[in-house]
């Protein structure tokens, strides 16, 4: 049975109103933007349609006291994904956008890859999620990304980078679209097959609910989907868990959260199906869980998740 | 000779067959129970995205043969019957 889908990828906003923050900052580059985007965000955060929409979350992670303090998260909640939005564009415009992480983390995901060939980056809908990917420099491998590109995206995309981790050099990075028959999973496993880095986002269902598990967050049960735990299985890939955070104007911290070694046979054991992978969506809803108490208004997920 | 051939076939369908049951966790399902030319995915066996990953590994584990993407996965995923033709058109 199909799930019916809460999310989309589409924007709230038409062609020409990205227009406008486009050419904004092509004139007066992201201050500009900034300045426009603060009356969109407090138009959209009035907007009895559009805040419903973050209000589950805001109501689990702040406990708001009263109608104020709910409009205040709500506000800053937009406002932080909105300037998101204004940096990815900025950096497929203009080029700039910094990320950068510890050297441990660096070295660990190096090591990581040094040894197994291939590697599964999984993170969430949260910080500075895309941008962080032009960090992967210090990375040598191809690398590709799973995500849902819907017919009515008119908000654009920049997959061809100048890696901030490394080289320096732009890459272009393959994009995996889960809505391809059989979920891209065939494009996946020839990506870690090519040695690729596979960056795939854990934090929203897809396809069969029969895929999906049920685990702790915020309070509540939500689902995720055991798909990436099983393409690591299956291939025998390491998974690590990364988030990026944005950390002030056009710049980004990337962080490796954990690292997950899923066994090949998993599901095949004791506990078979979608419920021997529990313990490792768990383990990603945890780290997702620490990510939103240390950086409340950076989580993009904008559906009630435990409906 | 074509008796040998009919032979080796229907052996190879076998395995494979046993090799989804036991690698696709089919508890309910026997080898007879499966057809040749049922499709796979969707109505027939009911397979889906996760199982087609199941597929491409036991398929190169197997038979060394690599699915590599879905224009070839679309072909050799119609049934147990062309998933065979592919196997054996790939190794020969």
């Amino acid at each position: 049975m199909k799930r019916k889908k809460q999310w989309s990828s589409r924007s709230l906003a038409p062609a020409f109103f990205h227009n406008i923050f486009y050419g904004l900052i092509r004139l007066l580059g992201r201050p500009g933007a900034y300045s426009l985007l603060f009356f969109v965000v407090l138009f959209y955060t009035l907007l009895p349609g559009v805040n419903k929409r973050a209000q589950e979350y805001i109501r689990r992670r702040f406990k708001p006291q009263n109608e104020l303090s709910r409009m205040r998260h709500t506000f800053l909640l937009y406002w932080n994904f909105g300037k998101m939005l204004v940096d990815r564009s900025v950096l497929r415009i203009l080029g700039d956008f910094n990320a950068h992480g510890p050297d441990e983390d660096i070295s660990r995901l190096q090591e990581l890859y040094a040894r197994h060939k291939r590697l599964i980056l999984l993170t969430a809908h949260v910080g500075c999620w895309q941008m962080g990917f032009s960090y992967l420099g210090f990375l040598d491998a191809p690398k590709a990304v799973v995500m849902l590109m819907d017919r009515g995206d008119v908000d654009k995309h920049s997959f061809k980078w100048k890696m901030s981790g490394g080289s320096g050099k732009e890459e272009e990075i393959t994009v995996i679209n889960p809505a391809a028959p059989l979920g891209g999973t065939l494009e996946m496993l020839t990506a870690l097959r090519e040695n690729s880095v596979l960056c795939i986002n854990g934090d929203r269902t897809m396809g069969e609910s029969r895929h999906n598990v049920q685990v702790d967050f915020l309070g509540g049960k939500i689902e995720l989907p055991i798909t990436p735990f099983k393409i690591a299985a299956t291939t025998e890939t390491p998974v690590a868990i990364v988030f990026s955070t944005r950390s002030r104007t056009g710049e980004g911290i990337f962080r490796v959260a954990e690292i997950i070694h899923v066994p090949v046979d998993t599901g095949k054991g004791a506990v078979r199906g979608p419920e021997a992978f529990i313990p490792y969506a768990q383990k990603f809803s945890a780290e997702l869980e620490r990510y939103c108490q240390e950086n409340p208004y950076q989580f993009y997920n904008f559906y009630n998740m435990w409906n | 000779m074509e008796l040998i051939i009919l032979y080796k076939e229907a052996k190879l369908n076998t395995k494979l067959k046993e090799l989804l049951i036991e690698e696709l966790n089919l508890v309910d399902v026997s080898v007879d129970e499966i057809e040749d030319d049922a499709p796979l995915f969707g109505e027939g066996l009911g397979l889906d995205s996760l199982d087609a990953v199941e597929i491409v590994v036991l398929v190169q584990k197997n038979f060394n043969v690599e699915i590599k993407n879905m224009e070839e996965g679309k072909a050799a995923f119609q049934s147990v019957n062309s998933l065979v033709d592919f196997i054996k058109e790939r190794q020969a």
